[in-house]
């Protein structure tokens, strides 16, 4: 099943007096419990692609389906629903809100929503998730008290908090070490695994681009090369 | 929401410069508005008390007209009109007002003003209140202090000096008076001057002595009556030395009596021409009976004095309507046009203030409202983030209430306790009037400001609509930040 599809899809920016043509139609099917890497070098269009799926965005032609729903024709409101429901962000700078801890960073996609889970229950649910990306010593520590590894586990965690279909991490290695970078990624495919949570990551490192089972080359806005591998023993 | 919640107070923590801005500026706001409301209201009340306990009342009732008219006399474009008119069938007014549940004293007044003259050595001006030393009394008994002899009694003729028109005759005329001593006043009415001599019985001064009221003397209200030519059958004693009768000389005394008297009946006959009245007049024929209504008559004002003072506007009301169901040509007012524009200057005071805590409260707006932009702009990659993470709209603006709402409240209330203490230890030790307009306006010598609950709620409403008016553009600049605006933090 496609979780993702974008057909046919366009989109310009205006910048200053001239329009650039960011991406210039693409097409593209993601499988539910996918780990995909968008790859191409800075200006390929990687960015506008998630921004797209993510719902943050939308395309200037063509259609883009979330979940079998086409997100042209919807309103704000139900557009932030289907982020909050369906989607986990990773930002390429965290973005954490500065003034909550680790924990309250995590928990707060669970205050947000109608929905009210059990207190216990989501407390239980963070406390794993912390364990999980291993920041349990970090508990309730700030984001400035973190380094930029531990922050973006933090934002790992955050993202998987609502249980997403999808969760979208644009360029989530680009601030920090390779090293660094390279543990984010593995984390990022075992809880893709442990989860069957759909990845998609955005990168132009080639080191990390290897990682993934499903890697869409992109430049100049188009979609030049589409590698599949098969996948190890045990995902699905 | 509480996350909400802390996230606005972890943030007006984390950014202390600016919550500290924004805080002072809305403590000193309310500060100011408070102190300064506390005064106005304080010093209201103690003109309110001065005038109601000392002079006016609470309500006035007078001849209908056009002009203000006020115990001095005519007010506004009517100034210089010496007669004052005195109230239609006195005796059914009177017995009717004082038949009101919710009246609790009242005493009658004539009103007029006189000339203290020393032959050829100086004249000097003054107001007359003639009254019936006893009932007034009773209305004001705390009003004056007799400095020097002793107050009028009932049924006797005399006058009252105030100490300051004495010290002012012995000043500029160079004549000292003392209890005992006749002086010669002259006074105006309908049909020219009318002099009489009369004993000063006492001199006296004013509780609350404010420049404005310093020209008040008090005179019997028959000797007074005699003076303003109010009286037609008076068996006053005309006791003139030859170099008085100058004044008379103007024109025939008896023949403007006369008509006067004329003047009088055919109006009474004018107004309710029934069986009881023709024979009221033909009553008045009779000498003895004429000048014992009249004694009873001819009254300028009747002042009330009420059991309870909310009760002010209902009993104006239902005066006046009942004043008008009877065709009188009456009116009740209230003390503020008694005391003759007085009573007002709070009031006046009150409008300039307000229109000072507005030039305040939209000071105040501007830099809040600015601080906050400025806030909001920083935080853009935050509220990016808020929205992509899926909240909506209405929640980024409830937080950006909760912050405005939660330092309004937190410095508005160190504004009001700090207010509250200037005020408490302005109260202990009084706030001492610079000169004669702020003793007026304080009415009396020192002010002691209390901090009425109305103030206090006042303040804090003023302080939360401050709140919300100035994060209404914040919030909307917040609303317009696009959830891809995540993405663009560094």
């Amino acid at each position: 099943m496609d979780i993702v599809k974008l057909n046919e899809v366009k989109k310009n920016y205006p910048l200053g007096k001239v329009m650039v043509e960011a991406i210039k139609g693409v097409d593209l099917c993601i499988e539910k419990g996918d780990f995909i890497s968008i790859a191409g070098p800075s200006g390929s269009g990687k960015t506008t692609i998630l921004n797209m799926i993510g719902c943050i965005d939308k395309p200037t032609e063509g259609t883009v389906e979330i979940g079998g729903r086409c997100t042209a024709e919807m309103k704000d409101r139900e557009l932030t629903s289907l982020r909050h429901e369906f989607l986990g962000f990773i930002f390429q700078s965290f973005n954490l809100i500065p003034v909550l801890n680790v924990y309250e960073n995590i928990e707060f996609p669970l205050l947000l929503g109608k929905d009210r889970i059990d207190k216990k229950e989501k407390h239980e649910w963070i406390d794993y998730l912390i364990e999980e990306v291993g920041l349990t010593e970090q508990r309730i520590q700030r984001p400035n008290e973190l380094s930029g590894g531990q922050r973006q586990r933090v934002a790992i965690a955050r993202a998987l908090a609502t249980k997403p279909e999808i969760v979208l991490a644009d360029e989530p290695t680009a601030n920090l070490d390779s090293k660094t970078g390279e543990g984010i990624i593995e984390l990022m495919k075992m809880l893709n695994r442990e989860q069957a949570t759909t990845f998609i990551f955005s990168t132009h490192d080639p080191a990390i681009v290897s990682i993934a089972d499903h890697v869409i080359h992109l430049h100049d806005g188009l979609v030049v090369e589409e590698q599949r591998r098969q996948h190890d023993a045990g995902t699905r | 929401m509480p996350v909400l919640v802390k996230i606005a107070i972890r943030n007006l923590r984390e950014h202390k410069s600016k919550t500290l801005i924004v805080g002072i500026i809305i403590a000193l706001g309310i500060m100011i508005m408070l102190l300064g409301n506390s005064l106005m209201k304080t010093a209201a009340r103690g003109v309110q008390r001065s005038f109601i306990d000392n002079y006016t009342g609470h309500v006035m009732i007078s001849a209908r007209t056009e002009g203000g008219l006020s115990l001095f006399g005519a007010q506004g474009p009517q100034t210089g009109n010496f007669e004052i008119p005195r109230i239609p069938q006195y005796e059914r007014v009177y017995e009717h007002a004082t038949s009101l549940p919710e009246v609790g004293n009242a005493v009658s007044q004539v009103s007029g003003y006189g000339v203290f003259s020393f032959e050829d050595k100086g004249n000097q001006f003054g107001i007359l209140f003639g009254i019936e030393p006893d009932s007034y009394r009773s209305m004001f008994p705390n009003s004056i202090t007799v400095t020097a002899g002793r107050y009028l009694e009932s049924g006797e003729e005399g006058i009252l000096l105030n100490e300051s028109i004495v010290e002012k005759i012995e000043e500029d005329i160079g004549i000292g008076l003392s209890p005992g001593d006749p002086v010669l006043v002259s006074g105006y009415g309908p049909t020219g001057f009318r002099i009489r001599e009369l004993p000063i019985r006492g001199i006296f001064r004013f509780q609350q002595d404010v420049e404005g009221l310093s020209q008040i003397n008090f005179i019997d209200v028959q000797s007074l009556r005699a003076l303003l030519g109010m009286v037609v059958a008076s068996a006053g004693q005309m006791d003139l030395r030859p170099e008085e009768t100058r004044f008379l000389e103007v024109e025939e005394p008896e023949e403007a009596l006369f008509e006067d008297t004329l003047v009088a009946t055919s109006e009474s006959r004018s107004e309710d021409f029934s069986e009881e009245s023709l024979l009221e007049i033909l009553g008045q024929r009779q000498p003895g009976s004429y000048a014992a209504r009249i004694d009873r008559g001819a009254w300028n004002f009747i002042l009330l004095k009420l059991e309870d003072e909310k009760q002010l506007k209902p009993v104006i009301a239902k005066l006046n309507d009942w004043f008008e169901a009877e065709g009188l040509e009456a009116q009740a007012v209230d003390w503020k046009v008694a005391s003759g524009g007085f009573g007002s200057l709070a009031d006046t005071l009150q409008i300039v203030f307000n229109v000072l805590i507005l030039i305040i409260a939209v000071v105040a707006i501007i830099v809040i409202m600015n601080t906050l932009v400025i806030s909001v702009i920083e935080r853009t990659g935050e509220i990016g983030t808020m929205r992509a993470l899926g909240a909506q709209k209405r929640t980024v603006r409830r937080m950006f209430v909760f912050e405005t709402l939660s330092i309004s409240l937190v410095f508005g209330l160190i504004g009001v306790a700090v207010g509250a203490i200037v005020i408490g230890i302005l109260n202990v030790t009084g706030v001492a009037a610079p000169n004669q307009f702020f003793q007026i306006l304080f009415g009396g010598e020192v002010l002691h400001p209390v901090l009425p609950l109305s103030s206090l709620l006042y303040a804090l409403g003023i302080m939360v609509a401050i709140g919300i008016v100035a994060s209404l553009y914040p919030v909307v600049v917040a609303l317009k930040i696009q959830p891809v605006q995540a993405i663009q933090v560094e």
